[in-house]
């Protein structure tokens, strides 16, 4: 599974981290950062709710 | 089931049919949408059209080649007029389109001042066409009066600021957010507007507008008058259910659904603005809630539980609204009305970033952060965790040491 963040339209919501804390964090910057870009499939469901989450549809899950 | 009608082509709608197909629901799916427009993003309508000339396309929701997988039978541009639950069937212009399942998602409306339809310069905001509208205004205005200090009031506010015109913004209540914040933290984000130039005025309402063709003057319940050539009214919205009157759904301020987002009759439930379901999370009974957030959570939840009844999971999330203005960014979370406290956790009110929390009992049951993304997570995953008022304070201690 290949996880794109595109930072610029980040708002520091934190839905993501909220719903996988794996795979994002909301780092000092308050700009959420990929902790891990490829995770395995166990994450799906995971980052697929981090992905309809984002208020500003930053993140694409690709499986 | 092999029919499936969602009524709504908003956020909610959209997100329901994604995840209907996700969950390898084969069956044919209508999606029914008022507006012309495919499924598009709000919360840019009142941010970023109207601070800078962005192409109103870069707010549809769905690719070509996403909608073309989705298979759907869209119908754009017509309202769903009538819901026979006993027949199974929503009536759209002259058709009806009968239904194995039905999900409801036709969102709210914004709520007018009487009068205001008579006369040109007076504005609401909730679609493409009324931000397009508010953000050509906005170049030929000088006086722009602001009616309301909620999220939408207070973010055009700053658009109109940023276009440099005058604004004044009346708002009924001691102070901005007041119903949602209390007046202390209402009252610091005054101060965002007063250090803009804005000239604010709370505890006042507006009595009526003068003008000839176009709005030229705004009445104040205090007898006085303020100049306008533009006015923009946020006094909230109305949810749309008017085309359910006869349908036997419970209606009342929305659709009201069990934590299931169920309607009451096996097979309906409904989503986003228009439904009104108790949050577990909450506690208490059901609630109408405006977020972004909440339409794309039910609309995952309204496509699980209407596939799979018989599993249903009840509505369980931290309420979480955002909101842009001038350069600042103030984020809410979980219940900030009925507090035993409200207290700053980091900074104060005079600062230009600080997180206040909302104490009740032994929780922290809700947080406030003005430009404070990283910490307002740390709070936001505390709350998720029902975590404790003196977690929060321990919290507080690591983060400004």
């Amino acid at each position: 599974m290949q996880i794109t963040l595109e930072v610029d339209k980040c708002i520091g919501s934190g839905s993501c981290e909220m719903l996988a804390p794996e795979v994002f964090e909301v780092g000092e910057d308050g700009l959420a950062e990929l902790l891990d870009a490829t995770p395995g499939s166990e994450m799906e469901s995971k980052c697929r709710a981090a992905e309809e989450s984002c208020p500003t549809q930053a993140i694409s899950v690709e499986v | 089931m092999k029919e499936i009608v969602v009524v709504g082509a908003s956020l909610a709608g959209l997100r329901i049919c994604q995840n209907l197909r996700r969950a390898n629901f084969e069956g044919n799916l209508t999606l029914v949408g008022a507006e012309k427009h495919l499924p598009y993003d709000r919360p840019p309508l009142s941010k970023t059209m109207l601070s800078s000339e962005q192409d109103p396309g870069e707010l549809t929701l769905v690719s070509d080649s996403e909608l073309a997988e989705l298979n759907l039978n869209l119908i754009l541009g017509s309202p769903a007029t009538r819901l026979d639950t006993a027949a199974r069937a929503v009536t759209v212009g002259d058709e009806k389109i009968f239904y194995d399942g039905l999900i409801i998602a036709t969102g709210a409306r914004a709520r007018k001042l009487l009068k205001t339809d008579d006369m040109d310069g007076i504005h609401t905001l909730r679609t493409i066409e009324d931000s397009l509208a508010i953000r050509s205004a906005l170049h030929s205005s000088s006086s722009v009066v602001i009616v309301g200090a909620g999220f939408i009031g207070s973010e055009v506010a700053a658009a109109a600021r940023h276009h440099g015109c005058e604004v004044s913004i009346i708002e009924a209540g001691g102070a901005p957010l007041m119903r949602g914040l209390g007046l202390e933290v209402g009252s610091a984000c005054g101060q965002l507007h007063e250090s803009h130039g804005v000239n604010l005025r709370v505890g006042v309402q507006v009595q009526d507008f003068y003008g000839s063709q176009t709005v030229e003057e705004v009445q104040l319940s205090d007898g006085s008058r303020i100049a306008a050539d533009l006015v923009v009214v946020g006094v909230g919205a109305t949810p749309n259910t008017e085309w359910l009157n006869d349908s036997g759904l419970t209606i009342d301020d929305g659709v009201v659904c069990d934590a299931s987002l169920n309607a009451g009759i096996p097979g309906v439930y409904a989503a986003g603005d228009v439904a009104r379901v108790p949050n577990q999370w909450m506690g208490g009974g059901p609630l109408r809630t405006e977020h972004w957030t909440t339409a794309t959570e039910h609309a995952a939840l309204a496509a699980k539980n209407l596939l799979q009844p018989a599993d249903s999971t009840p509505y369980d999330s931290v309420p979480f609204v955002w909101s842009d203005q001038y350069e600042d960014r103030i984020q809410i979370a979980g219940d900030t009305g009925g507090f035993d406290e409200v207290s700053f956790l980091i900074g104060s009110g005079d600062e230009e970033a600080f997180v206040v929390g909302y104490r009740k009992g032994e929780h922290l049951a809700g947080v406030m952060a003005l430009n404070s993304m990283r910490p307002f997570v740390q709070y936001r995953r505390l709350l998720m965790a029902r975590g404790q008022w003196s977690q929060a304070l321990d919290l507080a201690q690591e983060m400004d040491g």
